[in-house]
């Protein structure tokens, strides 16, 4: 395999070099915090796919993690500790985590619509104690003007900084939570998700991973949330309400998520980009976006990544049919040879 | 020492008792059939062994550790493992990975979260084991999706060989295959028992009685008979209970034959 159709199969270093070269990109360069906003976003919904597209989880509250970490970072600079961001942040993850570890365990044995409906209640309580309790949380304020410390005494003021910041634990995200995709555990993930039963009698405690998974992205959904804090010196309490979290499953089902571990980057970079500037020309640009949702995921249910991986199954398929050897098939797969020998195409790719 | 051992194993659902009070034992290896009409509770039974249901009443034994109770994939670890009446595996995941699954936790990465599932080459040296073993080489890359239904059952069975079981279930491994196929799968199913141990439900009598060393039948839960091909064949319980049917649908289905060549 040489390295050109590597970096097509896994297309990480392409992703590194636009973020690293966005600041300088003519006109959207200079909404340096939009960018880096975006990044936030592909930090959340990389990990939140691990559960919806990997396990298959419709974790429908997910946004309440991530409010978990922006008032984490909010409320540890405004009592506790100023001066840097790295252990605000380590907080947020902790606390992100926390949370995650313990409603998990709650609701591990939970699947489908049940499962949605306790993150979806969860969220809301969250969101509730988040937007009522004036004292910590500052109720329907927020906390604002937040003071944001320095990173290896380099101030984050300056925009561009917070972008390279912010850049900068975006990749470290992005490593780990691509090495867990295509660890053992993301395959077992991924098999749960299409016969959990099957799973179970080769030996896999499903629950567990569901549980684990569930803490793995609500760390990183803290760690993400965090980082919004730090972005816009601020906590509000929307971030808690379940119109984040609805977000969110948008923009991974978008991009492909279901399908492809490099959906959730697409869909987020969708989302941003109809919410900046689409809002710029049309107020009601929900309706638009909406819309656009429902066409695609309608046509493509597995998002826009999806009709790649349509192609690659169609390729799969035909060379199936172009050869013959004594394999029987179903009627409408006829006999069949292997001709690819790259293979291995889960329901996820790389 | 026994291999497997129930005692007084009763499964109740509401007031339907689908097994009832069986007690049994298994030694060494070669196949044991359970056969039984329609609802008998042969697959409660698999159930019931394999811990997918908790009995009612009663325990199981497997090698004399009481695994009464234990889910599936703890008593799939003590080499206790089992395929489906519907063939079950990974429709997305090619037959390289599907095999793969069992393999990864035989040899302990269930939780590993940072090694590359691609690059672990000792679970990579014995996945390829099985694929050679069962002759799927030229298959490996192919989703399992796009199998037919024979090597479907076939990839169930070798996907619960990948734990190195003792014993295996196998419920109903005919079913729906056809043909030529059918004689696949069971000459399969006749190697593995030189092995280990075969407990197999199936309904089609004459594979009953060529593949088994001893057959169990199962009446409304119970015990009816238990015993080699012979001494079922000819107890006079399960010919009115079981066999019967059979001879009698055959009659039927000779007497079709003679209307429509009538026609």
């Amino acid at each position: 395999m040489n390295k050109k159709t590597n970096i097509f199969k896994d297309p990480y270093p392409i992703i590194f070099l636009l973020f690293f070269i966005y600041p300088i990109i003519p006109f959207i360069g200079k909404f340096r915090t939009l960018g880096a906003e975006l990044l936030i976003w592909c930090i959340f919904a990389l990990s939140f796919n691990l559960v919806l597209g990997y396990a298959g989880l419709p974790s429908f509250g997910h946004g309440a993690f991530y409010g978990v970490g922006t008032y984490a970072v909010a409320l540890t600079i405004m009592h506790f500790y100023s001066k840097g961001v790295i252990i605000p942040l380590i907080i947020a993850a902790f606390f992100g985590g926390l949370f995650t570890f313990f409603y998990g365990y709650l609701i591990k044995k939970k699947r489908g619509i049940y499962f949605a409906l306790l993150t979806v209640a969860f969220s809301q309580i969250l969101y509730v104690i988040g937007f009522r309790w004036d004292e910590v949380t500052g109720g329907e304020t927020g906390i604002t003007s937040l003071k944001i410390g320095t990173f290896l005494g380099i101030e984050l003021k300056n925009p561009l900084y917070l972008y390279y910041f912010i850049f900068f634990v975006f990749v470290i995200s992005l490593i780990i939570i691509r090495k867990i995709a295509n660890s053992p555990v993301g395959q077992i993930l991924r098999a749960l998700k299409q016969d959990e039963k099957r799973a179970q009698y080769l030996g896999f405690n499903t629950e567990k991973y569901v549980w684990y998974i569930f803490t793995v992205s609500g760390i990183f959904a803290g760690l993400a949330g965090g980082l919004y804090c730090i972005l816009y010196s601020s906590a509000f309490a929307d971030t808690l309400h379940w119109v984040k979290s609805g977000d969110v499953v948008m923009a991974t089902l978008l991009g492909g998520g279901l399908v492809n571990f490099y959906g959730p980057i697409v869909g987020s970079v969708i989302f941003i980009i109809a919410r900046e500037f689409l809002s710029a020309f049309w107020d009601n640009w929900m309706l638009l976006y909406g819309l656009s949702f429902v066409i695609i995921i309608l046509f493509i249910p597995t998002g826009l990544l999806g009709i790649v991986e349509n192609i690659k199954e169609r390729k799969h398929r035909d060379s199936l049919n172009n050869g013959n050897n004594n394999l029987t098939m179903n009627e409408k797969d006829k006999p069949a040879k292997i001709l690819t020998k790259e293979g291995n195409d889960g329901p996820i790719k790389d | 020492m026994d291999l497997l051992r129930t005692e007084n194993l009763t499964k109740k659902f509401g007031e339907l008792v689908a097994v009832n009070n069986v007690s049994f034992s298994i030694k060494e290896k070669g196949v044991l059939s359970i056969i039984g009409p329609n609802g008998a509770g042969k697959t409660t039974f698999f159930n019931l062994l394999t811990g997918f249901y908790t009995p009612t009443s009663g325990k199981i034994y497997l090698r004399d550790e009481d695994i009464t109770g234990l889910p599936p994939f703890d008593i799939v670890h003590k080499k206790l493992s089992r395929s489906f009446q519907i063939a079950s595996y990974f429709p997305d995941f090619t037959i390289f990975e599907n095999i793969q699954m069992g393999v990864l936790n035989r040899l302990g990465y269930g939780f590993s979260f940072f090694s590359n599932v691609k690059h672990l080459a000792d679970v990579n040296e014995e996945t390829e084991k099985y694929i050679n073993m069962l002759d799927l080489k030229d298959m490996k890359d192919m989703k399992a999706k796009f199998l037919s239904h024979g090597d479907k059952k076939i990839l169930d069975i070798a996907m619960s060989l990948t734990l190195n079981p003792e014993i295996l279930l196998l419920d109903e491994p005919t079913s729906g295959v056809s043909g030529t196929e059918r004689t696949k799968v069971i000459e399969f199913i006749g190697n593995l028992a030189k092995d280990i141990k075969i407990v197999v439900v199936e309904h089609d009598m004459d594979i009953v009685f060529s593949i088994s060393d001893r057959i169990i039948v199962l009446a409304q839960g119970s015990i009816l008979a238990d015993g080699t091909v012979e001494e079922v064949r000819k107890n006079k319980d399960v010919q009115r209970a079981y066999l019967g049917e059979e001879e009698e649908e055959e009659k039927r289905g000779d007497r079709d034959a003679v209307v429509r060549k009538d026609k």
